[in-house]
């Protein structure tokens, strides 16, 4: 049987360089932020 | 026909709406052996033309799109018809609304006469569509018409369409354009609403026109994009005071002698006309592909790992979704921390030049069986080779224009890229045009 994840193993083990190498620069990601309060309103 | 030249010749009365429409269907029945179309509308079509043909008569013109036939790549919601995505997981799926494009196309006056052939799923390059039909290159029937967005460069290709609708989430867009021998241009990500475009990987998906004229490709961004600036800017008599930068790496590494030999005369010309060439380092565009690939196969995943059988998808795309399930959430997260470098690293570049110039694809159109690329010393898989110089682009979102720069012995056409900053796309479509001028 085809192992279908073998042609994703290059690009995996590439990527797992390219973050290893450049991660510690960077922010976490800001995947959510809440509205800020709208201070005129309050 | 132009845009420009079909209007002309409306507004002249020397053809109506309904004629013009009749006359391209008979086209299209007569020399449209490319697979180009899934669905044809010929009676709404006509019904169309019958209003547009009233509307003129009263003197109500909606622009330069009025009465002008175009068709939709059948990943865009259309009200009423069936909209596959070149699946047969949407064989009968008929939505109740358009795509906003769709929409916006009509508002404007364009003709739709129907939905155009994909890759499954918009999901390869090849659109050598197992459901639906291989989609053959007008250029060449014995190659592929390249994709995902195939059905729409061939019909503009063919000369059959004068512009079509297409999306772009790794090169779709500007890979058929190369081998098609059009334009195609993958506007600023998020310039052309998404709404009702059946999606693939939502941070990488483009919706932009794919047309035989830059002219044409910034008349149909006038209509669907909704920044209300015109993107026909007036034609550029050089290229004074352009700062145009000429990557040292990557791009050129690996392409064939025919391709990189007529970007670079193109390139030498747009210096001979005035555009200062500036060397520029980029950021790591090898890092960049990969980061794209991982975020694609990710966000693909997260539409389609639900499905289970493997009978209703083509061989190549139910293999893709397989890999896409095995993306880790770990990979997803760091790829997108990355992007934010990527991000940054092209805000810089902007600072010293106006625009990039690039080959398009490394190649022309591969024939339809050809699964590798011969690079001299290299050999290449055949969807490898066709993103490699496009897909970074989608995951920092930049405009990307594809333009004719030239052809092999044989005749086959390949296409400059023109990249510029996020939201300078009318800019990017007046330097092409420019270049257009230069053949």
């Amino acid at each position: 049987m085809e192992n279908v994840n073998e042609p994703l193993k290059d690009l995996r083990e590439d990527f797992a360089r390219i973050a290893e190498r450049l991660t510690p620069d960077v922010e976490p990601a800001v995947v959510y932020s809440p509205e800020a309060p709208d201070s005129e309103a309050e | 026909m132009t845009i420009r030249q079909i209007g002309a010749l409306l507004r002249a009365r020397k053809l109506s709406c309904v004629e013009l429409i009749d006359q391209t269907l008979a086209d299209i029945h007569q020399r449209d052996r490319f697979n180009s179309f899934i669905t044809l509308t010929a009676d709404l079509a006509r019904s169309e033309a019958r209003e547009r043909d009233r509307e003129l008569t009263a003197g109500v013109d909606r622009g330069p799109l009025h009465g002008v036939p175009i068709a939709h790549k059948d990943l865009f919601y259309t009200r009423g018809i069936r909209t596959t995505a070149g699946s047969l997981l949407f064989r009968d799926f008929i939505p109740d609304s358009d795509a906003a494009v769709v929409e916006r196309l009509r508002s404007a006056g364009a003709i739709s006469l129907g939905k155009t052939n994909l890759h499954e799923l918009a999901y390869g390059i090849t659109s050598k569509n197992p459901h639906y039909g291989f989609v053959l290159n007008p250029r060449d029937p014995a190659r592929v018409a390249g994709g995902s967005s195939g059905g729409s460069a061939a019909l503009v290709a063919a000369g059959l369409l004068p512009m079509c609708t297409g999306t772009d989430t790794g090169g779709s867009i500007r890979i058929p354009a190369s081998f098609c021998g059009i334009v195609g241009l993958k506007p600023t990500y998020g310039l052309v609403s998404r709404l009702g475009v059946l999606p693939l990987s939502f941070s990488l998906d483009h919706v932009g026109p794919l047309a035989a004229t830059v002219e044409d490709c910034a008349l149909a961004m006038n209509a669907m994009a909704d920044t209300g600036a015109p993107f026909d800017l007036p034609t550029l008599p050089n290229f004074d005071g352009l700062r145009l930068g000429v990557p040292k790496d990557f791009f050129f590494d690996r392409i064939q002698p025919e391709v990189a030999t007529a970007v670079q005369r193109t390139i030498s010309s747009m210096e001979g006309r005035g555009a200062r060439l500036i060397e520029v380092d980029l950021p790591n565009m090898a890092d960049l592909y990969t980061t794209a690939r991982i975020v694609q196969l990710a966000e693909t995943a997260s539409l389609y790992a639900r499905y289970t059988d493997g009978a209703l998808f083509g061989p190549d795309v139910w293999r893709l979704i397989q890999q896409a399930k095995s993306i880790a959430a770990h990979e997803y997260v760091n790829a997108q921390r990355i992007r934010t470098l990527f991000r940054r690293g092209f805000d810089r570049l902007w600072t010293r030049i106006d625009a990039l110039a690039t080959p398009a694809t490394p190649m022309p159109a591969p024939l339809l069986e050809q699964e590798s690329i011969d690079f001299g010393k290299t050999q290449e898989e055949t969807r490898a080779a066709a993103t490699r110089l496009v897909r970074g682009i989608n995951l920092i979102g930049e405009p990307a224009l594809s333009l004719p720069c030239g052809a092999t012995a044989d005749g086959l056409p390949f296409g400059l890229q023109l990249i510029a900053p996020p939201f300078a796309d009318a800019r990017l479509l007046q330097i092409g045009r420019a270049v257009e001028a230069l053949a």
